[in-house]
C-alpha cells in the first residue's frame, strides 16, 4: 500500500477545483471551474476517468444527491476529498513550490508567462566564442 | 428511478452502474445548453475514454501470444539438447525432469498473453500485473539452452506458485491468473480438439491459421474470465486515512 500517491497534473487540477467548489462539486460544475480557471476545456470522458481513479486511490470519495429533472431523472453524484486527498495534494504542491523557491516566476504577472515563446537565434559574436582557444590563442 | 435508456446501459458495461448514471445526467445537464452532436461527441469520446483499454490490451495479449510462439519454435530448434536427457534428476528420473519441464513451458506461454493483457488493461502497479513479471522471471530460464537451469525453472515455478497461493496479498492475483490462465488452455484444446473431429484431420495438419483461431478464442474467453475475476477479487488497495472531510 502506497500511504502517499503521487499525483498528475490533471489530478492536482481536479483535486484544487474540487475542493473550491466545496459542496457543490460534481461533474458539470468542475467542468465549468476548470474551464474558467485554467482556460483548459477538459473532455468529460478525461475528468470521469480521473475521478474514478482518484476514487480507486482513496483520495476522492461520491456521495448522491437527488434526482432532478435536467438530469433526465439521474441523481448528482458529489466529489468530496478525503483526508489522503488533500495529503497527496498539499504533498504535490509543497513540492512544486520548494522548485520555485528562489526563481521569481510568480512574481512575473501570469499573462507574461502564457505567452509563447519565440525562439530569437544568438547573435554570431557569441556563437563564435566556443571556438576561440583559452587564453585567446587563435584570437 | 429513471428507466436506464441504451446508452447508460452501454456505459454501464464500461463502469459501474451508479458511475454510468451520473456520467449521463451531467452530459445531459451539459447539453441544454449546447447542441445534441456535442451530446453524442462527448457520449462517444467518454465511451472510448473508458474503454478502450479492453480492446488494446487484447490486441496486445494476441500480438505477443503470436510472437511468443514464433519466438518458443525457433529456440526449441536451436536447443542444443534432447528432453530426454539427463538434468539435475539424473537418467532414472528423466519422467520428473519432463514433467517439470512442462510446467514453466505451459505457465511461460499463458503469461506471454497474460502478462501484456495484465499491462495493458489494468496498469503496471496492478497486483495481477506484478504477478504475471515476477512469474515471468521464474518461467523464462525453461528456454535456457542448459539442462540444468531448465530443471531449475520447473522447481522454481512450482515453489513459486506454491508461495503465491500460501502468501495472503498474493492469493487473490494468484486466482485470477490460474483462472485466466486454465480458460485460456481449456478453451485452445477444446476447440482444437472440436475442429479435429470436425474436419477429420489430424492435430498436425491443421493449418496454422486454424490454429491460430482456436488460440484467439481462447485468449478471448481467458481476457472476459480475467477482467470479470479482477473485478470482483481485487479490489484497487487505498491509500491511508481515506475518511471524507468537508472541503
Amino acid at each position: 500500500m502506497n500511504p502517499n500517491p503521487s499525483l498528475g497534473e490533471f489530478e492536482q487540477i481536479v483535486l484544487l477545483a474540487v475542493l473550491r467548489l466545496g459542496d457543490e462539486a460534481y461533474g458539470v460544475t468542475i467542468l465549468a471551474e476548470i474551464a474558467a480557471r485554467t482556460a483548459r476545456n477538459p473532455s468529460p470522458g478525461a475528468l470521469y476517468t480521473t475521478l474514478h481513479r482518484m476514487e480507486d486511490k482513496g483520495l476522492v470519495t461520491f456521495r448522491d444527491g437527488s434526482p432532478t429533472p435536467e438530469r433526465g431523472g439521474r441523481a448528482k453524484r458529489f466529489v468530496t476529498v478525503t483526508r489522503a486527498g488533500r495529503t497527496a495534494l498539499a504533498s504535490a504542491q509543497s513540492a512544486y513550490r520548494s522548485l520555485l523557491e528562489g526563481l521569481d516566476l510568480l512574481t512575473t504577472p501570469i499573462t507574461n508567462l502564457m505567452q509563447p515563446r519565440i525562439w530569437v537565434p544568438r547573435p554570431s559574436s557569441a556563437r563564435a566564442g566556443f571556438n576561440r582557444l583559452p587564453g585567446g590563442a587563435n584570437a | 428511478m429513471h428507466k436506464t435508456s441504451l446508452p447508460e446501459w452501454l456505459l454501464a458495461r464500461l463502469t459501474t452502474p451508479d458511475r454510468a448514471a451520473a456520467i449521463m445526467g451531467d452530459l445531459t445537464e451539459i447539453a441544454q445548453t449546447r447542441t445534441r452532436l456535442w451530446f453524442w461527441t462527448a457520449y462517444v469520446r467518454t465511451l472510448i475514454t473508458l474503454g478502450w483499454r479492453t480492446p488494446a490490451a487484447l490486441v496486445c495479449a494476441l500480438v505477443s501470444m503470436r510472437f511468443a510462439l514464433v519466438i518458443i519454435r525457433r529456440l526449441a530448434n536451436l536447443m542444443p539438447y534432447h528432453l530426454s536427457d539427463a538434468g539435475l534428476f539424473g537418467e532414472e528420473d528423466v519422467h520428473l525432469s519432463l514433467i517439470l519441464w512442462n510446467i514453466p513451458l505451459v505457465m511461460a506461454q499463458c503469461l506471454a498473453f497474460a502478462a501484456p493483457f495484465a499491462l495493458v488493461r489494468f496498469g503496471r502497479r496492478d497486483r495481477l500485473t506484478r504477478l504475471c513479471v515476477l512469474l515471468i522471471l521464474v518461467t523464462i530460464p525453461v528456454y535456457a539452452p542448459v539442462t540444468e537451469v531448465r530443471d531449475m525453472s520447473g522447481i522454481w515455478t512450482v515453489f513459486a506458485f506454491a508461495l503465491t497461493f500460501i502468501s495472503p496479498l498474493w492469493r487473490r492475483p494468484g486466482i485470477v491468473l490460474a483462472a485466466t490462465c486454465l480458460t485460456a488452455v481449456v478453451t485452445m484444446f477444446v476447440s482444437i480438439h472440436t475442429l479435429v473431429g470436425i474436419l477429420h484431420r489430424n492435430f498436425f495438419t491443421l493449418s496454422a491459421n486454424t490454429r491460430f483461431t482456436c488460440d484467439i478464442l481462447g485468449v478471448a474467453l481467458a481476457v472476459i474470465v480475467c477482467t470479470l475475476l479482477h473485478a470482483r477479487l481485487l479490489p484497487p488497495l487505498r491509500t491511508g486515512g481515506t475518511d471524507a472531510e468537508p472541503a
